[in-house]
């Protein structure tokens, strides 16, 4: 037998309105986030379309449920009086994620990057692989997986290394002290012309730096396609040495010069090793004596306005 | 052909091939261009040696109906070459400009009757890159040492590389136009063979001023320099009209200065 209550409450004013609500609501829902999301990917980016998609369609359920609800007769007031509460507790408690996604769409919609870019976050360098609701994922060059939460990323210093199409690649150069600058800056923009990878234009950059403290140091910046950086990088360093090598050019290794004021000769340094114990107290350690002599080059007389000051060297006794 | 050699072997079930670029000087290109159908030099051991498979290769008969043949192409890359000078052109003004620039070659396999397969496409002179543009856009291009000239004769040609001619005309009324280097977009660019030197369409650049972007025209008008004996390549795309583009820059708007 069919309960005619329940085909009374099916058939009343307010449960038509419900089932009208969701039949209709829900599919007008789901096509108007579709449209949402088509607008925001052609106007923004895939990473803004899916994320206003997701935001628009539950805001949009949650709605509906309520509208349904209020329509079978629920009275919602406590339920959201709890929801308040439920609210506040969760949104203490996820704060942190809170603060992930609202960072997370700053980050879309302000395009300092995208999925591809290579970014190195405060020493942490690699491909971007996606940006989803609470992080940034970067795969490293040495294929590591780095999770950075949305909300670090906002705070710390990104930068894009493949944003622009081309980018330079810097070669710092030290050059001895003894040879023509002109002549080194002349071989390198040879070395640049001469490689292929390098962009003709913008034209390459080379500017004598600096008096170093043991070598006259050079900057070589040359241009190229992004993609190219690890192939230049290690084919500029190569040619430029096999080039500096041809030109007989030296490239010095750091090194210092100790005077006692500018009237003397550099001193020269020894190298002393700890002597052994000989066995026989008597006898003198030859073969420690042996070891100096043979180290020891022949330290200059300092000149005599200096002669009581003058440093005495390692090694050296009193009587010498 | 000129700085560049190519291998090609046919083994049972398949082609083998390897290439070596010599260097070019732009100034005295290479005049080398022969086939040596029976070659008892090999590749260089230090050469990549790359294969192809053909297809219908188990067909009967397969061999008999394969011919190989060479062909010219344009540059795959949009191409930039330098002027002698910086130019200034007056209102009104125009010039023609010559530009000599290396081919690629095509190795096709053709079967009779039958559609002709790509085995190899590379360019008969390693050009240095390029970008035309600016830092946060622009173009990757080939870069030419060589100039562009105002007089053919001072072109050096060979037979690997072909001549375009450039006709740059200052239609602004108040504004004179200024450039050093030219870009040729080779996509709408077909080749031609002449009587002297394969020449390839000519392009015609209009200038209206700064406010109105520039017209360039890309027109098979080889014959007006050179009697033409045939066809060589059909451009890879057709011009629309008038393609608009800026073609044309000089070194201080590249570096900002300009602006």
């Amino acid at each position: 037998m069919i309960d005619h209550e329940w085909i009374a409450w099916f058939s009343s004013p307010n449960t038509l309105r419900a089932l009208t609500l969701l039949l209709v609501g829900w599919p007008l829902l789901s096509l108007l986030a579709r449209v949402l999301e088509r607008v925001v990917k052609r106007r923004f980016s895939e990473i803004a379309a899916r994320l206003s998609r997701r935001i628009f369609f539950y805001a949009g359920f949650l709605m509906m449920v309520v509208s349904i609800l209020n329509q079978l007769g629920y009275t919602l007031g406590a339920l959201l009086g709890a929801a308040g509460i439920v609210g506040m507790a969760v949104g203490f408690a996820s704060q942190t994620s809170l603060s992930n996604i609202i960072s997370g769409v700053f980050l879309v919609t302000e395009k300092a990057f995208t999925v591809g870019h290579v970014l190195d976050v405060e020493g942490t360098l690699g491909v971007v692989i996606s940006i989803d609701l609470l992080s940034v994922k970067l795969r490293t060059f040495d294929n590591r997986l780095v999770r950075i939460p949305n909300e670090h990323m906002i705070k710390a210093k990104v930068t894009n290394i493949t944003r622009y199409p081309i980018r330079r690649v810097d070669v710092e150069i030290g050059a001895a002290y003894h040879e023509d600058p002109r002549k080194v800056m002349a071989v390198l923009e040879q070395v640049a012309d001469k490689n292929l990878l390098v962009l003709d234009e913008p034209r390459p950059l080379i500017i004598f730096k600096n008096f170093g403290a043991s070598s006259l140091d050079f900057l070589l910046g040359v241009w190229i396609v992004s993609t190219d950086y690890l192939a230049v990088k290690n084919s500029m360093m190569l040619e430029v040495k096999e080039a500096f090598d041809r030109e007989g050019i030296e490239i010095p290794f750091p090194h210092l010069s100790l005077y006692a004021g500018s009237q003397s000769a550099p001193f020269a340094v020894q190298s002393i090793k700890k002597a052994k114990a000989p066995k026989n107290t008597n006898e003198a350690p030859k073969e420690n004596e042996a070891h100096l002599e043979s180290f020891s080059p022949e330290i200059p007389e300092p000149p005599s306005s200096l002669a009581p000051t003058a440093p005495r060297v390692m090694g050296q006794s009193e009587d010498s | 052909m000129g700085p560049l050699q190519v291998w090609l072997q046919r083994l049972e079930g398949e082609w083998r091939y390897a290439t070596q670029e010599d260097e070019e000087d732009d100034h005295n290109p290479s005049q080398r261009k022969e086939v040596l159908s029976a070659c008892s030099q090999s590749p260089l051991e230090s050469l990549t040696v790359s294969r192809w498979i053909p297809p219908d290769l188990a067909k009967k008969g397969a061999l008999a109906q394969e011919e190989v043949i060479l062909k010219p192409a344009m540059p795959d890359r949009p191409i930039v070459v330098r002027t002698e000078n910086h130019i200034r052109f007056a209102p009104g003004a125009s010039g023609l400009f010559f530009v000599s620039m290396p081919l690629r070659l095509r190795v096709l396999l053709s079967k009779r009757s039958k559609d002709d397969f790509e085995m190899l496409s590379v360019s008969t002179q390693r050009l240095s890159n390029t970008w035309f543009g600016n830092s946060d856009e622009g173009e990757l291009c080939y870069a030419l040492k060589s100039r562009a000239k105002y007089k053919i004769d001072e072109l050096k040609t060979s037979s690997y590389r072909a001549v375009c001619a450039v006709h740059i005309k200052n239609l602004s009324t108040e504004k004179s136009l200024e450039f050093d280097r030219i870009c040729i977009d080779t996509r709408y660019m077909g080749l031609v063979e002449g009587k002297n030197k394969i020449w390839t369409s000519t392009i015609s650049y209009r200038w209206h001023g700064t406010r109105e972007p520039e017209e360039v025209h890309y027109r098979m008008k080889a014959q007006d320099y050179d009697e033409i004996l045939g066809e060589l390549a059909d451009p890879l795309e057709s011009p629309h009209g008038g393609v608009i583009k800026k073609s044309l820059s000089s070194l201080r708007s590249l570096v900002g200065l300009g602006r």
